[in-house]
């Protein structure tokens, strides 16, 4: 029987191909995709997360681990899908207008993936009209906007106020983060939370969640 | 109700009606101070003394500075405004520094056809030879030169820190003041011109009259060009951040108020675009790149980092957004060039570490160069894997570090946030570099490398065929050879090869001011100059993770 630790250590070591070869064969041995989700990917990228904030490993090996967890997750997704297992929540990311960098940006949001959440990426240089049909389309639990630059960044303090004059705070919550951002700054325009890097990030949306379905409840 | 601020050690004193800002009244006392992450109150580089007076500790202040230092006085001076009496001591950490230099005689090794010398006017022939100021516009420091224009020859130099400083510590800080205030464009336009006035009047005077001055050649990146013309920056800042001009503009001393013969003339470089200013075409034309038989790679390191692949077989040009951790933001130790700063790090057979400091004085911090310095031999040591991963005491024990150099090897509890425990080598008593240090400059070295990548791919030159690597900014003349190709900042080609040419943008200026057939060189460098877009560039990403780890590489 396909062993899940082993399974996540070839993610966390960025193994891409044996994370598809073991995924494939654990949903062939009948075991619960969500198990196989669970034990094995999620549990590999929680790794990966810890160590990167301790500085084991830097942006390369969580890009590899990620691209890796990527492999397992296109065999798993339909099986996901078909049985009815839901993402723990959706995510909806993107650069704000007038800012094309996005690294940090697709870091978060493969460890997002990796973190178990359904996450929508918009690119860069999203105007405020697509992150808003983008909410009305997938109903995200959260959005997360990154801005590089201090020129740039005053577009986030436009969009949450559109969202909070929309009414939207009632069922979602935002997130900053990006080189031109604080923790003051995001505070400031009224953002839940920021992240600082990818695997804080990850953290504080799995909070912001836990908040959000504790207030739903 | 007015009230004074004192600083020291000057013990200088300036007048307000209301709340001022500290780098305000700072700067209105001809005292200049840094804000190296651009009072984003996240590297807490900036901190200044209250010695007396109402100084409420802010919400940043409590996150970045201890509570013994806050109780001492010492404040973030990005965030402190002043509304009452009070004396600030201004420590030499947070001070600006400005060093430039103009080249030396060689660069007019074939003689000179002179640019401006014989057309404006007899007038100033009358009164003897004819001079021109070159002028290096840099975000963070100013400087001009007197040139005499019949020889090329550095009469005179002088050098201030840019007054925009205090609208923003850097351009992309500045163009969000100008977004932000109606007459931001006007403020940083009229700081500028008038600091230049400044220097003219400085360079003329005893020897030389105002009136043989004829021209002015300022070099600047785009932002410190548009500004300087008197254009809007703002366009500058947000995408596809394209200015509103790249052309050379040559105006009339007199319109911006330049004490200089009254038919003088005021000359900005051309640029190649946004990125590629004329600092940027003023160093290419200082390497002589453009001329060159082979290729040649020029870099210039800062904030921004422009690499730029030349030969007379063509330009190519990129810009990096490495970020500020060359001048000490976002290390925990780390600082700018300033007197203590640990800028040599040396690990000796005898498993030694010994550091060197600018100006000798006790290590209180570790500059970039120290920084590079440090990571490239704790690197070859064995403390540092490749991939920048910082090896634990036993972990260095079982590679075969030696063990003299195992005992530098520390850890400490980690905050709240941070990694469980932060891993340090201590390089003297009080200052240490992390292993998130380490990861910083990865990120660096690794944007600028990622760059230099794809510019050699775009041409489709090979780095082993590189005739030379011209390292340019201020910071480019402290940093050994051995330890940027060590780390992989640039590629491992023979150090024999590679060169420091300083701010080369003020030789470039310089050539300019002199020869009419330089200004035409860098009228065509701007033009025919390639730019190669990296964000949003289909290969950065790999490019990036393949450049992020240490070592050397062709």
């Amino acid at each position: 029987m396909t062993d899940l630790a082993e399974l996540a250590q070839h993610l966390i070591d960025g193994h891409d191909a044996d994370v598809a070869r073991l995924t494939r064969d654990a949903l062939d041995e009948g075991r619960a995709p969500a198990a196989i989700l669970e034990q094995g990917l999620i549990a590999g990228m929680q790794v990966v997360g810890e160590r990167f904030r301790d500085n084991i490993i830097f942006v390369p090996e969580v890009l590899v681990a990620a691209r890796a967890m990527k492999a397992g997750l296109a065999h798993l997704e339909p099986v996901l899908a078909a049985c009815g297992i839901e993402p723990i929540g959706t995510y909806v990311i993107g650069t704000v207008k007038g800012d094309i960098h996005d690294i940090g940006k697709n870091l978060v949001g493969m460890m997002l993936k990796g973190a178990g959440f359904r996450v929508i990426d918009l690119g860069v240089n999203t105007p405020l009209a697509k992150f808003q049909a983008a909410i009305e389309e997938h109903r995200p639990d959260i959005v997360g906007m990154s801005a590089l630059l201090t020129t740039t960044m005053g577009q986030m303090k436009v969009n949450i106020e559109s969202f909070r004059a929309a009414g939207l705070f009632d069922r979602l919550r935002v997130m900053v983060g990006g080189a031109a951002v604080s923790e003051d700054y995001a505070e400031s325009i009224g953002a839940h939370a920021y992240g600082a890097d990818a695997p804080s990030s990850v953290a504080k949306a799995r909070s912001l969640l836990a908040e959000l379905k504790a207030a739903r409840a | 109700m007015s009230f004074r601020v004192r600083f020291l050690p000057e013990d200088r004193s300036t007048v307000s009606e209301g709340a001022v800002d500290l780098f305000l009244a700072a700067a209105q006392c001809d005292i200049w101070t840094e804000q190296p992450c651009g009072a984003r109150t996240a590297c807490g580089k900036c901190r200044v003394r209250v010695v007396s007076g109402d100084a409420p500790a802010t919400r940043a202040d409590e996150r970045l500075l201890t509570d013994a230092e806050r109780a001492d006085g010492w404040r973030l001076g990005c965030q402190l405004t002043l509304d009452s009496d009070a004396t600030v001591t201004i420590p030499p950490q947070t001070r600006s520094t400005a060093a430039k230099s103009f080249g030396d005689d060689a660069v007019f090794g074939d003689g000179i056809a002179p640019s401006f010398g014989s057309m404006a006017g007899g007038a100033a022939r009358n009164a003897g030879n004819a001079y021109g100021i070159a002028v290096d516009i840099g975000s963070t420091s100013l400087a001009a030169a007197l040139v005499r224009l019949d020889t090329g020859h550095v009469a005179g130099i002088t050098s201030r820190v840019n007054p925009q400083v205090r609208f923003g510590a850097d351009v992309i800080s500045r163009i969000h003041f100008a977004q932000e205030r109606a007459d931001g464009n006007a403020q940083l336009h009229t700081s500028v011109v008038s600091a230049i006035s400044e220097m003219i009047a400085d360079l003329t005077g005893d020897a030389v009259d105002a009136r043989q001055v004829v021209a002015v050649a300022c070099a600047g990146n785009a932002t410190m060009t548009h500004a300087a013309v008197g254009a809007d920056i703002t366009p500058l800042g947000q995408a596809p951040y394209r200015g509103t001009f790249t052309r050379e503009v040559e105006r009339a001393a007199r319109e911006f108020g330049w004490p200089i013969h009254p038919e003088g003339v005021a000359l900005f470089l051309p640029m190649v675009g946004h990125h590629i200013g004329g600092d940027t075409v003023g160093a290419i034309l200082a390497t002589g790149m453009d001329r060159a038989a082979d290729w040649q790679l020029l870099i210039d390191l800062g904030t921004n980092t422009e690499v730029v692949l030349g030969s007379a077989r063509g330009l190519y040009a990129t810009s990096t957004a490495a970020g500020p951790a060359f001048e000490g933001a976002n290390i925990e130790h780390g600082m700018r060039a300033a007197p203590g700063a640990i800028d040599r790090v040396r690990v000796l057979r005898s498993g030694r570490l010994v550091v060197g400091t600018v100006a000798n004085q006790p290590a209180r911090g570790l500059c970039g160069s120290g920084l590079i310095d440090a990571v490239a031999e704790l690197h070859t040591a064995g403390v540092i894997a490749e991939s920048g991963y910082m090896r634990s005491r036993a972990e260095c024990e079982a590679a075969g570090v030696h063990p003299v150099l195992c005992e530098r090897v520390i850890e400490t509890p980690g905050g709240p946030g941070e990694a469980r425990v932060v891993r340090r080598v201590r390089l003297d008593r009080d200052v240490t570099l992390t292993a998130q240090d380490v990861r910083q400059l990865q990120l660096v070295k690794g944007s600028i490398a990622a760059g230099i990548a794809l510019v050699l791919e775009h041409a489709g030159v090979r780095a082993d065929a590189l005739d030379a690597i011209h390292i340019a900014g201020t910071f480019g003349s402290f940093v050994r050879k051995e330890s940027v190709q060590g780390i992989g900042l640039v590629p491992a080609i023979d150090p024999e090869r590679v060169h420091f040419v300083g701010n080369a943008a003020g030789v470039g200026a310089r050539m300019v001011l002199v020869d009419a057939r330089m200004r035409e060189r860098a009228r065509r460098i701007a033009a025919e100059c390639a730019y190669l877009e990296l964000a949003g560039h289909p290969g950065y990403e790999d490019a990036f993770m393949a450049a992020i780890p240490l070592g050397e590489r062709l």
